[in-house]
């Protein structure tokens, strides 16, 4: 039978890939976007898994909230993408190197 | 009960309109002004009515109206009318999307608006989330620009997991009470507060890093200087000043509205987050030769003081904590304010040096710069003194005085970096920008702005006189909690 606790490990295991590979990742910056879904993914997995425990809807409501700001921030995030391959034409983390000090 | 709200929503959307076909920048950015004009003047009659009447302070469980929602859109609304109306030049000459500019920035004060009265974490979540992505676009809004979109990128990523480990945080929380509501979610938490269990304190720690991340905290500052250097001087403006403001929102919603029960899991890790940022943000200030990366760590130092009020936990350290806010928010106006008065269109003033010789060529801009320092830095008469002694003056009482004494020692640290620029203003020579055009000098006006003009010589003449005059002020925020 799977429970609350399975629900639990696999939505804590998907968060820390996310912000392991937001901290680790120096290759592309597309991969730094999927880490950003992924985490957001994360926190939805542990919202309908305590709202089916509770027996509520609230969290469910929630996830709805969480998927809209999603797709805005990935919207964002990709038009500002655009602007920097437009004037560098590379996706490279190691670019991003500029500011420092 | 929301016509503030509505008021900002309605100009952002005509602006925005409107902005695609007119390209007469001046009159957006009057609309924008007269919009939050007008948005003060309801949250002033909106206040006084239910004050009045005895309205609930509550509404649906959604919805705060209280005195902290109140101060907190006040000073947000005037905050940004001051911002807006320094930043109108520099938008023009500096080729910023007026339109964009102006509704974005007007969509990130509605959701600082709606920040400030959250009372149910949805909200919080939603109005966090609009005045973030306004403000990830507005640093990309010179896209022409290297380094505006560099510090887009790392703004956008590291905003992103400061959200998404709040989130967590507030999943947690909402599995082991079931609340999502602020107000009976503090009463069940009031419960437990003795027995709580691991998801709980996990959850508070994962919520206590995103707000840190949002502040601005060490060690969750890396981004701070970057952003600060790489956006538009117009935009650094609004995270120093309003984007601070709202998170500073956040906190007191997470902390004082919700989580103040479970002090014990969170105060010892806010007191560690407040020395270390007193200490990096003052240490690191002093190696900085850029303006706007200076600027950056004297905030995330500044942040440290706010939170050394915080971690007491008491209603008069709260407002302590928002006296401390309001000094810190009119210093930082106050000093971008001269700088952005000064941009020149060939000579932009980026570092230190470029400010050599200003007491020569501008005497009132370098003295209204000199209050903001000596306010920053925290010198007698001005108000970022008091606010500064206020908080010692707390610790003092609650009898830690180990950090008032840390907190003290490293305030002399920081002063070195304050008077460093007045030395640079008032003592150095003047130096011509380039070696063959010897006749501009880098401290030029941008072009005569009086109005701009009269707001710095405002913000800078108000740390004076709050300085000399602080009781109002202070019995203002002493009431608000």
């Amino acid at each position: 039978m799977i429970g609350l606790s399975h629900y639990l490990s696999v939505s804590a295991i998907i968060f820390s890939i996310s912000i392991l590979g937001l901290m680790i990742n120096h290759r592309n910056l597309i991969t730094l976007l999927m880490c950003i879904e992924l985490m957001l993914l994360a926190v939805s997995t542990n919202f309908i898994a305590f709202a089916r425990y509770l027996h509520q809807p609230a969290g469910e409501v929630f996830v709805f909230l969480i998927l809209a700001v999603a797709a805005a921030e990935s919207a964002i995030g990709l038009a500002i993408l655009v602007l920097w391959f437009r004037q560098h034409h590379s996706v490279d983390v190691e670019q991003l190197n500029r500011l420092k000090g | 009960m929301w016509i503030p709200e509505g008021i900002v929503l309605l100009a952002a959307i005509i602006i925005l309109l409107t902005g695609l076909r007119l390209k007469n920048a001046k009159l957006l950015a009057g609309l924008a002004r007269f919009s939050l004009l007008l948005t003060m003047l309801a949250t002033i009659l909106i206040k006084t009515y239910s004050w009045k009447h005895h309205l609930d302070t509550l509404i649906s469980e959604l919805w705060f109206m209280d005195h902290i929602a109140f101060v907190m859109k006040l000073t947000i609304e005037i905050t940004a009318w001051f911002v807006l109306g320094l930043g109108v030049h520099y938008t023009q000459h500096e080729d910023i999307g007026s339109g964009e500019y102006y509704a974005l920035t007007l969509f990130a004060v509605l959701g600082m608006l709606i920040v400030a009265s959250a009372a149910h974490f949805m909200v919080l979540f939603v109005g966090l989330e609009l005045f973030s992505l306004a403000i990830y676009a507005l640093v990309a809004s010179q896209c022409h620009i290297s380094i505006g979109i560099e510090a887009a990128i790392k703004y956008f990523v590291t905003g992103a997991l400061a959200s998404g480990l709040l989130l967590y945080g507030i999943s947690l929380i909402y599995g082991a009470t079931g609340q999502l509501a602020f107000v009976p979610l503090m009463q069940d938490l009031g419960v437990i507060a003795n027995g709580h269990s691991l998801l709980i304190s996990f959850g508070v720690i994962c919520i206590l890093v995103g707000v840190a991340f949002k502040l601005g905290v060490a060690p969750f500052h890396m981004w701070v200087p970057d952003i600060y250097e790489g956006a538009p001087l117009s935009v650094m403006l609004w995270i120093a000043t309003t984007a601070k403001i709202a998170a500073f929102a956040i906190l007191v919603r997470l902390l004082w509205n919700v989580l103040a029960p479970l002090g014990s899991i969170w105060q010892p890790l806010v007191q560690f987050l407040a020395l270390l940022s007193i200490l990096v943000g003052n240490t690191a200030a002093i190696a900085q030769s850029n303006f706007q990366r200076m600027l950056a760590y004297s905030s995330i130092a500044h942040m440290g003081y706010l939170l050394l009020a915080v971690q007491l936990n008491t209603e008069s350290a709260w407002s302590v904590a928002l006296f401390y806010m309001l000094s810190y928010v009119i210093g930082t106006l106050t000093a971008v304010a001269v700088i952005l008065l000064l941009q020149h269109k060939h000579a932009h003033i980026k570092q230190i040096n470029d400010l050599c010789g200003l007491h020569q060529r501008h005497p009132w801009l370098a003295f209204i710069l000199l209050l903001a320092m000596f306010s920053l830095a925290g010198v007698p008469p001005l108000l970022g003194f008091m606010a500064k002694w206020q908080i010692v003056q707390m610790l003092i009482e609650q009898q830690q005085i180990g950090y008032a004494i840390t907190a003290m020692l490293l305030t002399i640290v920081g002063a070195y970096y304050y008077l460093r620029i007045i030395k640079v203003i008032y003592f150095d020579d003047l130096q011509p920008l380039d070696p063959a055009k010897p006749n501009i000098y880098p401290p030029a006006l941008l072009a005569v702005q009086p109005t701009a003009s009269i707001m710095a010589a405002l913000c800078g003449g108000s740390l004076l006189f709050l300085g000399i005059f602080p009781a109002q002020l202070l019995q203002f925020c002493l009431q608000v909690f």
